[in-house]
């Protein structure tokens, strides 16, 4: 499986009183991961599905890779969480975007690929990729690239 | 701004329901409210939970069709394999109402923002031109699925203006005029399946319901027609 790890893009921060999962992403962030999508397809990247969290921000910024998808797009609870054995077993597809936050993605990065849990070692950046190859369970991948947002502007 | 709560609500209303399994309605009702969710989405633009809805009313689709077929009369074998089938299709159902991908997408459909009317506005001339092409595609065809395709244009259009505030009078007539045909449609399709288990089916019953779908395809037609087409 080809698995490609996305933080979600540049958020507004919590109005008074808002709920943590109605944050929406900035105009800035919407224009620069737009940059990152553009990116990628011209890295020829496609996915046949789609996992995202349902905080507004990680939809959001699901919706945005959805012109590179020729499949489906599934919600799920387990990226809003520590990564776990349930996320993993509901993967599904040969070339799979996750869509979450941190800590969680890099803790998730790490786990894939060292089988332990040392998120602080794989920061993402909001909007940041990372390419992984190899079979979705701990230790059971290679890192193949580290994308950093601003790579949308150098492509 | 329009603001999808109203029927994000009447979908956690009707899901207990759905899951109890004693009133069609609930089935029904979350059914209608996924569909209008996936027009508002639409509307606003987005494409991320499209999926999820499409998946939950396919998963719902088939207790809907048995539940109608259940509400009206029919032979007495036919309707003892239809109370098997509907068990069975509830038994399917249950596990994906009551999933992790169902609470993320009430959770998630729980986040979305207002859509501003006029960015609404500008996406309905898409759902006309949607409506515009299957109809045509009809009229070349005329097979039953190009008419289905008319169908689910006509609804997504119909709950977009609706969505919108904007009359639909012309809309509802326009679908009055095939909604037979899709009852009749899906009764001879699950007649078909229950001969092909080994279901005994009366050829009188068989040909008397073609005979009706013959003249609600005529109807439709006309019907289509005399309400000015699309």
């Amino acid at each position: 499986m080809n698995l490609f790890l996305v933080r979600h893009a540049i958020a507004a921060d919590a109005l008074p009183g808002q709920d943590d999962d109605a944050r929406p992403l900035t105009p800035e962030g919407i224009e620069r991961f737009g940059r990152m999508v553009r990116a990628l397809e011209k890295l020829g990247v496609g996915f046949d599905r789609i996992y995202f969290s349902p905080k507004l921000r990680a939809v959001q910024t699901a919706d945005l890779l959805m012109p590179l998808l020729e499949g489906e797009a599934e919600v799920t609870p387990y990226l809003a969480e520590p990564p776990s054995s349930a996320l993993l077993e509901q993967l599904r597809g040969e070339s799979v975007a996750l869509v979450g936050h941190e800590p969680w993605m890099g803790e998730l990065c790490a786990w894939l690929v060292t089988g332990e849990r040392w998120g602080e070692h794989f920061p993402f950046k909001k909007g940041g990729v990372a390419h992984l190859e190899g079979r979705p369970e701990p230790g059971g991948m290679r890192l193949l690239a580290f994308l950093p947002p601003a790579i949308g502007r150098k492509l | 701004m329009i603001d999808p709560r109203p029927w994000l609500e009447h979908l956690r209303r009707h899901l207990p329901i759905a899951r109890e399994g004693s009133d069609p309605e609930g089935v029904h009702q979350a059914r209608v409210a996924a569909r209008r969710l996936r027009v508002w989405l639409e509307l606003a633009g987005m494409r991320a939970l499209d999926h999820d809805l499409a998946w939950l009313v396919r998963g719902a689709g088939r207790v809907r069709d048995l539940e109608v077929l259940l509400s009206s009369p029919q032979p007495k074998a036919f309707a003892a394999w239809l109370e098997r089938e509907l068990q069975e299709a509830r038994a399917a159902l249950l596990p994906m109402l009551g999933s992790p991908r169902t609470a993320a997408l009430l959770r998630a459909l729980s986040a979305l923002p207002p859509v501003p009317i006029p960015e609404a506005e500008a996406r309905l001339p898409r759902l006309e031109r949607r409506l515009r092409r299957k109809a045509a595609l009809w009229a070349r065809e005329d097979t039953l699925e190009a008419l289905h395709a008319v169908r689910k244009a006509l609804r997504r259009l119909r709950y977009a203006r609706e969505w919108l505030e904007h009359d639909t009078g012309d809309l509802k007539q326009l679908q009055d005029a095939l909604g037979r045909v899709g009852d009749l449609g899906f009764t001879l399709a699950y007649l078909e399946r229950f001969a092909q288990q080994g279901g005994k089916v009366s050829p009188a019953h068989r040909r008397r319901l073609e005979g009706d779908l013959q003249r609600a395809l005529e109807g439709a037609r006309e019907g289509w027609g005399e309400a000015g087409g699309w």
